[in-house]
């Protein structure tokens, strides 16, 4: 690439360039070696109960599937037969005892292993070396609290380490309730905008709340947070961020008294579970870098995926209590679908953001200007009782650190 | 989702024509963004459900929609779309601002059974949507409705359940900040 990366991205000034989100060289680039190198969210294990149970998702753009082998482990794989490249599993979700390609008849384990050719004798004369011609395995599968992760670097570090700090964030979510449950089926929808910026808001951007959501909160008639209400930031030298407020959470979610009781209760077994501050405190927006976000409260997790500099598609899942009453997990889901779902109240102003950016980007001027980061530059520290990196709830330290990170892995040769 | 191969009901002439003058009642209200006229013709305990489409391999089709209670792009009650209401009603709803232009175009029309006072109604539709200056959108889908007579005059009818079961499984479009 003729360009620098360091001309693009300056972290520390706090600028970013407006052509990272919309160059199809830069895209390439970073399929290569940000989502080459990163762990990426594949499933959750309660999604796949069962041996051969299989969910077909992505790892940046390229399709994969992953699949419970039935002995206790899952194996991913490029959704990509090894003859002719065609797909080999075309359900969204399933159970199967194998993946039978469409195109000529190849047969893949559940492991993603080559063991069946049609005229392996009479057409390849027995040349072909099944073994060498499974489908493209996932080699690294992280478990983290149910929570599956797969990396295609062999020299990657490993997930907790990758993780660092924002372990401790992540518990906040991932180890609330003893047993997690994932709600239904994902939903899914394209957004006409670059993947980064729905990663980037997750990490670092609550400013946008008051303005983008004025409609929803207004809407719900629930109190929202004063000019009072402090907040911090964290931010990691992995990309990470997480963004809450140090009063009692405000709880944007409405879930009916039965649940409401259910999770007043619920709360102190969560101080128990994560302590007083992680219970009560950190209950904000999240991102893993690179695409995998959640918020804790409304228990709405998301894989951003790549499709080209210019489009995403958006798989969002409900996390829920799996020891809760049945009425208390219904109105967990329906609270999650109609505020962050395609058709979530919330959620409905972010993407026309993203879209309505993405769309001024077309421009060849608007594509030299440089975005500003600036806000609480200078002002990182550390706070005592949260790990690592913190500012201010309003600051961009979040996401000056996840441009940073992507410009090291966009820079670095392999 | 159990009506598909139903077979319409000996429904008379006067009984179609209401039932499909509700529809197309409904649609217009909807895309002149007369909401609070359109909240008005929904039942008090009505349930507004669009579950997730997936695609399946033939041995599991049974399953291509989730179950109630599962996967779902709307699964509300009134107050959950009267909020949305409200919402759009802000002026502030930027999903919405400027105001997309739809076109709610309900066919194939259908009595699938009648129970009482309830009229088991399966219809298609197409949602156009066009906003700025370029952008579009479409769903569509087969709706399966519960339509319940109010008070017995001709047209007095309210929609208390409304199913709707869209054909995109990854749904191609920014948002569905819009009634189905
Ligand atoms: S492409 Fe799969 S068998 Fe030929
Ligand atoms: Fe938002």
């Amino acid at each position: 690439m003729s360009t620098r990366i360091s001309d693009l991205v300056d972290p520390v000034e706090g600028r970013v360039s407006a052509r990272i989100y919309a160059d199809e060289q830069i895209y390439d680039v970073e399929m290569e070696r940000v989502f080459g190198r990163s762990w990426l969210f594949l499933a959750h294990e309660s999604m796949l109960p069962k041996r051969g149970d299989y969910i077909t998702t992505s790892m940046g753009d390229d399709p994969v599937v992953v699949v419970n082998r039935g002995d206790g482990e899952v194996a991913a794989f490029m959704n990509q037969c090894r003859h002719r490249g065609m797909r080999i599993c075309r359900a969204d979700q399933g159970n199967a005892r194998a993946f039978t390609c469409s195109y000529h008849g190849w047969v893949y384990d559940l492991q993603g292993n080559l063991t069946q050719v049609p005229h392996e004798d009479d057409g390849y004369l027995g040349a072909l070396d099944k073994s060498q011609m499974g489908a493209l395995r996932v080699p690294r599968i992280a478990n983290y609290r149910g929570f599956l992760f797969g990396c295609w670097d062999e020299k990657a570090p490993s997930f907790e380490d990758y993780l660092g700090d924002m372990a401790w964030y992540f518990d906040s979510f991932a180890n609330r309730y003893e047993n997690n449950e994932i709600l239904g089926a994902p939903n899914r929808w394209t957004i006409e905008c670059n993947w980064k910026f729905p990663s980037e808001q997750f990490a670092t951007d609550v400013y946008h709340a008051e303005t983008s959501h004025i409609s929803a909160l207004i809407a719900q008639g629930g109190d929202w947070v004063t000019a009072d209400t402090k907040g911090l930031q964290f931010s990691s030298p992995g990309g990470h961020g997480t963004g809450f407020y140090l009063d009692d959470a405000p709880d944007m979610t409405d879930y009916g008294p039965a649940a409401r009781q259910y999770r007043a209760e619920s709360r102190e077994r969560e101080v128990e579970r994560l302590g007083e501050t992680r219970a009560v405190h950190v209950r904000g927006h999240n991102t893993i870098f690179p695409n995998f976000s959640f918020l804790i409260g409304t228990n709405t997790f998301r894989v951003w995926h790549p499709r080209g500099p210019h489009q995403i598609e958006v798989m969002t899942w409900t996390l829920g209590d799996a020891d809760a009453p049945d009425e208390v997990k219904d109105a967990m889901r329906r609270n999650a679908l109609r505020t962050f779902s395609a058709g979530g109240i919330f959620e409905a102003e972010d993407g026309e953001n993203w879209a309505e950016i993405q769309d001024v980007l077309k421009g060849g001027r608007a594509r030299r200007s440089s975005f500003d980061f600036t806000m609480g530059r200078g002002a990182a520290g550390t706070t005592e009782g949260y790990p690592g990196t913190t500012n201010n709830i309003y600051s961009e330290e979040a996401g000056r650190s996840f441009y940073r990170r992507w410009a090291q892995l966009m820079e670095e040769d392999q | 989702m159990t009506t598909d191969a139903a077979r319409p009901v000996a429904a008379d002439l006067v009984l179609h024509h209401e039932v499909s003058q509700f529809l197309f009642r409904e649609a217009r209200l909807l895309d002149t963004r007369q909401f609070e006229e359109w909240l008005s013709m929904i039942a008090e305990d009505v349930r507004y459900v669009a579950p997730v489409r997936l695609a399946r391999m033939p041995r599991e089709d049974r399953k291509e929609f989730e179950p109630v209670g599962g996967g779902a792009h709307f699964d509300e009650n009134k107050e959950d779309l009267a909020q949305r209401v409200r919402k759009v009603n802000t002026g502030r709803a930027w999903s919405e601002v400027p105001a997309s232009r739809t076109r709610h175009l309900v066919t194939n029309i259908e009595v699938t059974a009648v129970e009482g006072d309830d009229y088991h109604v399966s219809s298609h539709f197409l949602l156009y949507r066009t906003r700025s200056a370029t952008y579009q959108d479409q769903f569509a889908g087969a709706r399966h409705d519960v339509l319940r007579r109010r008070s017995g005059g001709f047209g007095d009818l309210e929609l208390a359940e409304r199913t709707i079961l869209l054909d995109q499984t990854v749904l191609l479009g920014n948002n569905l900040a819009v009634f189905l």
